[in-house]
């Protein structure tokens, strides 16, 4: 198959909000693929939708071929999901952490030994292995996690502001971990607030606002479309608009970023 | 996929009791609870002889009788009497409006008062009388001191009547003699306790089983609050695990817990309270497990549909409170209103209470209990099948 990820008039409602209005997109294998949106747009619940974590209120999604509503399971084996809040058992070591997300896959603990070194090793944390994670920085925690998500060798990544609230350099390390893995052949969708990360990775972008698909283009077409010294940010304010979002009590009810 | 289910249920029952090594706080506030519960109701609701402290005033205008120049005072007896059978202080008061002041004041907890003629009466024959004014907002304590005041009433009462008889017996010449103990008490009660034992015996296991209805109503709600917040949840429902093996992982592990914190309870009221334990420990523990899973499904029903922990604790408090006071947890059934006992029979509680009691204290066999662990059973096996159903709902929808 071409594509990794299908969305077909993926709808959402929470009571008469609609949190994503039948939104349709096709994500290519091995393509970064970047969703952008103001707060509120829909964009989570686009990403809790494709990940299974939600039903869709109507629409149909494919992960890899895998029906996210039929196939909840088979989806989940091939994605990797990184949340904006770090999702980690903060009173367990890194290893034990580890252990436990790798178990749930169903890999043997003799192959997971193996790749856990190989993975705190690449993320340079292997000696942190025994050390509580409640205790790790951010940034440490935001590798831990990209570890976690690599154990299952997954084919779709999902990352949600991966680089927020990080220092530069764990930004640039993070970033040069996002490319390799796309060398790898995966394909990653990435949501995030900060234009000069879409742009630099991303192949596509896709942009939601008030759950409708605005547009979704490589950054070069869309930035071409308002002139030449266009930016993704002129970009996202001509389609999204300058007004400031304040959350309405609807939209509260709808998942929040970290999910 | 069934084997597949399982070892995840076990993979996170697992981490979870890892998390719980690691986190000595919860760890060392997973047994304070229940040992400030145990000591709590322990000291609240102690055994008739354990009364410290207990301080009666006494108004005496007995003006004695002399015989043979010397002068008796049967006030002095009695009041030794009740000295030699219990603790209690006394205090002299002037008058009765005194002492009475000082019984309001919290000074003394009960008055008794003897009447001028209080010996002399006695010796000529004539019923005396003696008064005992007591606190009657401490019905525990009232009842106390009377027994106390009551017994040495009837000792008194027996030696005048054993002194009354035995002249009358000696006047009586050629006629069969008069047995004193006919008079006084013509019908004897003989008492025989079918074990040796105290109140604990009775709060122990009500107390023990209340604790185990606690864990499990609050076990899922406060573990999956938790996985809420530190956002855990979320990172282990995207990987390909059921949501019923995860809720079987963390009902199990809330299973073990509960199971070391009971032990620990019980040994505690054994060795501070002297509850008898004389029952099958597989038994004991097999009843401690359906108490914890009879309220699993209700906590979880609880915890799905409401937003905060804060909500599901005002929430579960509705259930507990009326499970303590009706469950014959503290009191027994019989001794509630009719209404109240009817109500009480259609708490689950009410049942794991009688058996464990049962098994616990009069080692009951599993033949005498076993219909009372169906209603455990059953309870939470309905309660689980309404919650998981709910909590699924509640999470694909988002809500």
């Amino acid at each position: 198959m071409e594509y990794s990820i299908i969305a077909d008039k993926l709808t959402k409602k929470f009571g008469d909000f609609t949190a994503d209005n039948a939104i349709s997109l096709k994500v290519k294998k091995g393509e970064i693929f970047g969703i952008l949106g103001p707060n509120g747009a829909g964009k989570t619940t686009l990403i809790s939708m494709l990940t299974t974590l939600i039903k869709p209120t109507s629409g149909h999604a494919y992960v890899l071929g895998h029906d996210v509503i039929k196939d909840a399971l088979e989806v989940r084996k091939s994605i990797g999901v990184i949340t904006e809040k770090v999702t980690m058992y903060p009173p367990l070591t890194a290893e034990e952490n580890l252990m436990f997300f790798g178990r749930l896959y169903g890999i043997s603990r003799k192959e997971l030994e193996e790749k856990i070194n190989e993975g705190l090793e690449e993320f340079q944390l292997s000696k942190f292995r025994k050390r509580p994670v409640g205790t790790f920085s951010l940034g440490m925690k935001r590798r831990l996690d990209l570890v976690r998500v690599l154990l299952n060798e997954p084919k779709v990544f999902f990352l949600d502001e991966p680089t927020v609230g990080l220092d530069p350099i764990t930004v640039s390390f993070i970033k040069k971990k996002i490319r390799d893995i796309n060398k790898r052949g995966s394909t990653i969708i990435l949501t995030t607030h900060i234009m000069q990360d879409a742009d630099e990775l991303s192949h596509r972008v896709a942009l939601i606002d008030h759950g409708n698909l605005m547009a979704c283009d490589t950054p070069k077409n869309l930035k071409k479309k308002l002139g030449k010294n266009a930016t993704l940010e002129n970009v996202f304010i001509h389609y999204a608009g300058e007004e400031l979002r304040d959350e309405t009590e609807k939209m509260s009810i709808a998942p929040r970023r970290g999910m | 996929m069934v084997l597949k289910a399982l070892n995840d249920a076990f993979i996170v029952a697992e981490r979870d009791l890892i998390e719980l090594y690691r986190t000595p706080f919860r760890l060392v506030m997973m047994f304070v609870f229940p040992v400030l519960i145990i000591m709590l109701f322990g000291f609240m609701f102690p055994s008739t002889s354990s009364f410290n402290g207990v301080h009666i005033g006494v108004v005496n205008n007995d003006s004695g009788f002399t015989l043979n120049g010397q002068t008796i005072y049967l006030s002095n007896s009695f009041i030794s009497l009740v000295k030699y059978n219990s603790s209690i202080s006394f205090s002299n008061y002037s008058s009765l409006t005194s002492a009475e002041s000082a019984l309001r004041s919290g000074t003394i907890d009960s008055i008794l008062y003897f009447p001028k003629n209080f010996t002399s009466v006695s010796l000529s024959d004539q019923p005396t009388q003696l008064k005992l004014v007591t606190n009657p907002t401490s019905p525990t304590l009232e009842e106390y001191i009377d027994a106390k005041v009551s017994a040495a009433s009837t000792i008194l009462s027996a030696e005048i009547v054993n002194g009354t008889v035995s002249k009358l017996n000696s006047e009586l010449v050629g006629l069969p003699k008069i047995n004193p103990q006919f008079i006084i008490s013509p019908v004897v009660v003989s008492s025989l306790p079918i074990l040796s034992g105290n109140y604990f015996d009775f709060i122990g296991p009500g107390l023990i089983m209340l604790l185990s209805m606690m864990a499990g109503l609050t076990a899922l709600g406060s573990a999956l609050s938790r996985e809420k917040e530190d956002g855990t949840i979320t990172a282990v429902m995207l990987s390909p695990i059921r949501t019923g093996s995860f809720l079987t992982g963390k009902m199990l592990s809330q299973l073990v817990r509960s199971l070391i914190q009971s032990a620990v309870v019980v040994i505690l009221v054994i060795l501070l309270f002297h509850m008898s334990f004389n029952g099958n420990i597989l038994l004991t523990a097999a009843i401690l497990i359906l108490g914890i899973f009879g309220f699993l499904g209700l906590g979880l029903l609880v915890t799905a549909l409401t937003k905060d922990q804060e909500t599901s604790q005002l929430l579960l408090n509705l259930v507990f409170f009326p499970m303590l006071f009706l469950s014959g947890v503290l009191y027994p059934l019989q001794e509630l209103p009719a209404v109240v006992a009817d109500i009480a029979k259609f708490l689950p509680l009410t049942y794991g209470v009688q058996a464990f009691r049962q098994v616990v204290v009069f080692n009951a066999s599993f033949a005498s209990v076993w219909s009372s662990m169906l209603i455990l059973f059953l309870f939470g096996a309905v309660s689980l099948a309404i919650a998981v159903p709910v909590f699924l709902i509640k999470k694909s929808s988002g809500n």
